[in-house]
C-alpha cells in the first residue's frame, strides 16, 4: 500500500507539459473549484458551472484513467479494474454535479458514462475471472442486465422494470455475439464456423427466455385486470404454479355484496311496509339498479361485466327472505361459475309515528300511540 | 405482483422440447445422413426457434383476439378448462383450426429455419426447392405432358416427417397427461 502511494505521488508530478498529469490536475482543480464554490455559497451562473464541471470531468477522466493505467497496473493496459475505477469516479462526479445543481444534461451525461463504464467493467471482469455457469460464460448476462437496467431506467425513470427484464436475454445474446463479429480493429469479420452454431443456439435460447418472461408478465397483467381470479384455485392449471404460503385473497364479490346490502338497507329500512312490498314486486328492476350502483364499488373495471347480482325472494314468517347472490360468470375452476350469497331477512317492524317528528325506531306500546305503521327493516348475515 | 409463476409451462415446454429434439434429430440423421452431433444441433436450434416464435405469436395475438376467445384463453391457461357459457362447437372448430395452423406453421418455420441455418453454416446448399429430378425424369414428364410439379426435396420431406413425428409425440404426451389428471381427479 505504501509504495503504491509513493509511486502515485511520484507519478503525479508533471513530467512534461502536455501529459496525463497536467490533464488530471486541471480536471481535479476544476472539480475542486466547483466544490469549494458550492460550499462557500458563492453565486456563479449555473451555465458556467455546468461547463466547468463537464470539461473538468472530461479532463480528469482522460488524465486520471490514463495515469491509472500506467501507474497502477504497469503493462496491464486493459484491465477491468481501471474501468471500474473510471465508473466510480464518474459516479462520484455526478453526485457532485447533483449537489451543485447542475443542469440535467450534465448529470445525465455523467451518470450515463458511469453506467457504461460499469457495464464494461462488469463484463470484462467476469470474462477475466471466468465466472462460468453451466459452461456458459456469465459475462454477457451481467453486462446485458446492467445495460438493460440503465437504458430503460435512466431514460424513463417512471416506467416499471418489466420491459428491462424481458429485453435482457436478447441484449445479453447480442452482447455475446457482437465480439464475435467485430474485431478490435472495428472491422467486420465473420465468426469462425465452430462458433456459429453455438451462437445460433445461444440466440435461440435467449429468445425463448424472453418469451417465457413475457408470458409471465402477461399472466400478471391478467391477474391485475381480473382480481377475483386470484381467489380461485389454480391447481389444475398446466401453465402456472402458485407459490405457497400466501394469504387468502378475497374475491371481489364480497365488496359487491356489501355494497348491495347497503343499497338494500338504504332502500328498505325505515320505509313504510306497503312500499316495501311494492319494491319487492318490482324486484327485477330494483336489482338492476342496485347492481349498477354496487358495481361502482369494484375498482377493476374489466371485471365488472363478469359480475351479476341476483336476488331470490322467499316468503318467510311475516316478511320475506331475500337471498342476494353475486354471480361470477367469468373464467373459473368450477364448472358453471360460482356465486357468493348473502341471505337477508326483511321483516316488518313497528315504529311509532309521531305526526310532525321524525320516527324513532323501537317498539312502543300500541294503545297509547295513535299512529302505528309497519315499516320495513332488513338484516343480512 | 401476484405470486404466480409459469413454472409448469416452462417445465412442460422443456420436456416437449427435449422429446422433440431427440426425435427430430433421429429422423434428420436417418434421412439426411448427417452425423450425430450435427443433427442434434440442427434439431435443437430449429426447435428453439419455433418455440420462441410460437410464444411471440401467441403473446402478440392475445390482445387482439375477440373477447370471447380471450376469455376462453385465460380460462384455459389458468384453469385448464373452457368455461361452459360459450362452450359449443365453435370453440372446437377454433381449436382444430389452431392445431392445424400450428402444425403447418411449425413445419414451415422449421424448414426455412433449417435452410437459413445451413446457409449460415456454409453447408452444401440444399434448398428446399431443389429438384430431385434427373434428366430422364424431366424428359419423361414433358413427354407425358403432365404439369411439372416440383418434387419436394429430401430435406423438405425429412423435416416434414420429423415435424409430424414430434407433433404426434407431443400429442401423445398431452393425452397421457390429460388422462392422468382425470384419473387423479376421480381418485
Amino acid at each position: 500500500m505504501r509504495d503504491i502511494l509513493l509511486r502515485l505521488i511520484k507519478a503525479l508530478k508533471p513530467v512534461q507539459f502536455i501529459c496525463w498529469q497536467t490533464l488530471f490536475w486541471l480536471g481535479a482543480a476544476g472539480l475542486g473549484g466547483t466544490f469549494l464554490v458550492q460550499r462557500l455559497g458563492v453565486q456563479i451562473d449555473s451555465e458556467t458551472l455546468n461547463i466547468i464541471i463537464s470539461v473538468s470531468w472530461l479532463l480528469a477522466t482522460i488524465g486520471g484513467g490514463w495515469g491509472a493505467l500506467i501507474v497502477l497496473s504497469p503493462g496491464d493496459y486493459y484491465s477491468w479494474k481501471t474501468v471500474l475505477l473510471l465508473s466510480l469516479f464518474s459516479w462520484g462526479t455526478s453526485l457532485l454535479a447533483n449537489a451543485v445543481d447542475a443542469s440535467r444534461f450534465t448529470i445525465f451525461l455523467l451518470s450515463t458514462f458511469s453506467w457504461i463504464f460499469l457495464a464494461i467493467a462488469a463484463g470484462w471482469g467476469c470474462q477475466e475471472k471466468n465466472f462460468n455457469l453451466l459452461g456458459m460464460p456469465l459475462s454477457p448476462w451481467v453486462s446485458g442486465a446492467i445495460v438493460c437496467w440503465f437504458a430503460l431506467m435512466t431514460w424513463n425513470p417512471d416506467a416499471n422494470w418489466v420491459p428491462a427484464l424481458v429485453v435482457r436475454p436478447l441484449v445479453s445474446a447480442a452482447i455475446a455475439t457482437v465480439p464475435n463479429f467485430v474485431d478490435w480493429d472495428m472491422t467486420f469479420k465473420r465468426p469462425p464456423m465452430a462458433r456459429r452454431q453455438q451462437l445460433v443456439l445461444l440466440v435461440a435460447f435467449s429468445l425463448l427466455l424472453s418469451g417465457w418472461l413475457q408470458f409471465h408478465f402477461r399472466v400478471q397483467q391478467w391477474l391485475t385486470n381480473y382480481p377475483s381470479l386470484m381467489a380461485d384455485d389454480f391447481r389444475h392449471s398446466e401453465f402456472v404454479y402458485v407459490l405457497p404460503n400466501q394469504q387468502m385473497n378475497l374475491s371481489k364479490g364480497v365488496p359487491l355484496l356489501s355494497a348491495a346490502e347497503n343499497g338494500l338497507s338504504a332502500n328498505l329500512n325505515d320505509v313504510p311496509w306497503p312500499r316495501v312490498e311494492r319494491w319487492l314486486l318490482n324486484l327485477d328492476e330494483q336489482i338492476e339498479l342496485l347492481e349498477q350502483s354496487a358495481k361502482d364499488n369494484i375498482s377493476a373495471v374489466a371485471e365488472q361485466r363478469f359480475w351479476g347480482l341476483q336476488a331470490i325472494p322467499l316468503a318467510a314468517g311475516d316478511g320475506y327472505d331475500l337471498r342476494l347472490r353475486a354471480v361470477w360468470t367469468g373464467p373459473t375452476s368450477e364448472s358453471n361459475g360460482y356465486f357468493i350469497e348473502k341471505s337477508c331477512q326483511i321483516r316488518p317492524r313497528q315504529q311509532a309515528v309521531a305526526a310532525p317528528a321524525v320516527p324513532r325506531p323501537g317498539t312502543v306500546d300500541g294503545a297509547e300511540q295513535p299512529n302505528l305503521a309497519l315499516f320495513g327493516g332488513g338484516e343480512c348475515d | 405482483m401476484e405470486p404466480v409463476v409459469p413454472l409448469r409451462a416452462i417445465a412442460f415446454q422443456c420436456l416437449f422440447l427435449l422429446v422433440a429434439i431427440a426425435l427430430e434429430a433421429a429422423v434428420l440423421r436417418q434421412k439426411l445422413r448427417l452425423p450425430f452431433k450435427t443433427s442434434i444441433e440442427y434439431a435443437a436450434s430449429v426447435n428453439l426457434l419455433t418455440a420462441s416464435l410460437g410464444w411471440f405469436v401467441l403473446l402478440a395475438l392475445e390482445p387482439i383476439l375477440p373477447q370471447g376467445v380471450q376469455q376462453q384463453l385465460i380460462s384455459y391457461v389458468l384453469f385448464d378448462r373452457f368455461f361452459g357459457e360459450s362452450w359449443n362447437t365453435s370453440v372446437v372448430v377454433w381449436l382444430l383450426a389452431a392445431a392445424v395452423l400450428a402444425f403447418f406453421g411449425t413445419f414451415l418455420t422449421k424448414l426455412k429455419g433449417l435452410d437459413a441455418l445451413r446457409w449460415l453454416l456454409n453447408e452444401q446448399p440444399q434448398s428446399s426447392q431443389s429438384q430431385l429430378t434427373s434428366r430422364q425424369e424431366r424428359y419423361g414428364r414433358v413427354r407425358r405432358g403432365r404439369i411439372a410439379i416440383a418434387a419436394p426435396s429430401r430435406q423438405a420431406l425429412a423435416v416434414l416427417q420429423a415435424n409430424a413425428l414430434s407433433f404426434s409425440a407431443i400429442l401423445l404426451l398431452l393425452l397421457l397427461r390429460t388422462s392422468l389428471v382425470s384419473i387423479g381427479d376421480l381418485s
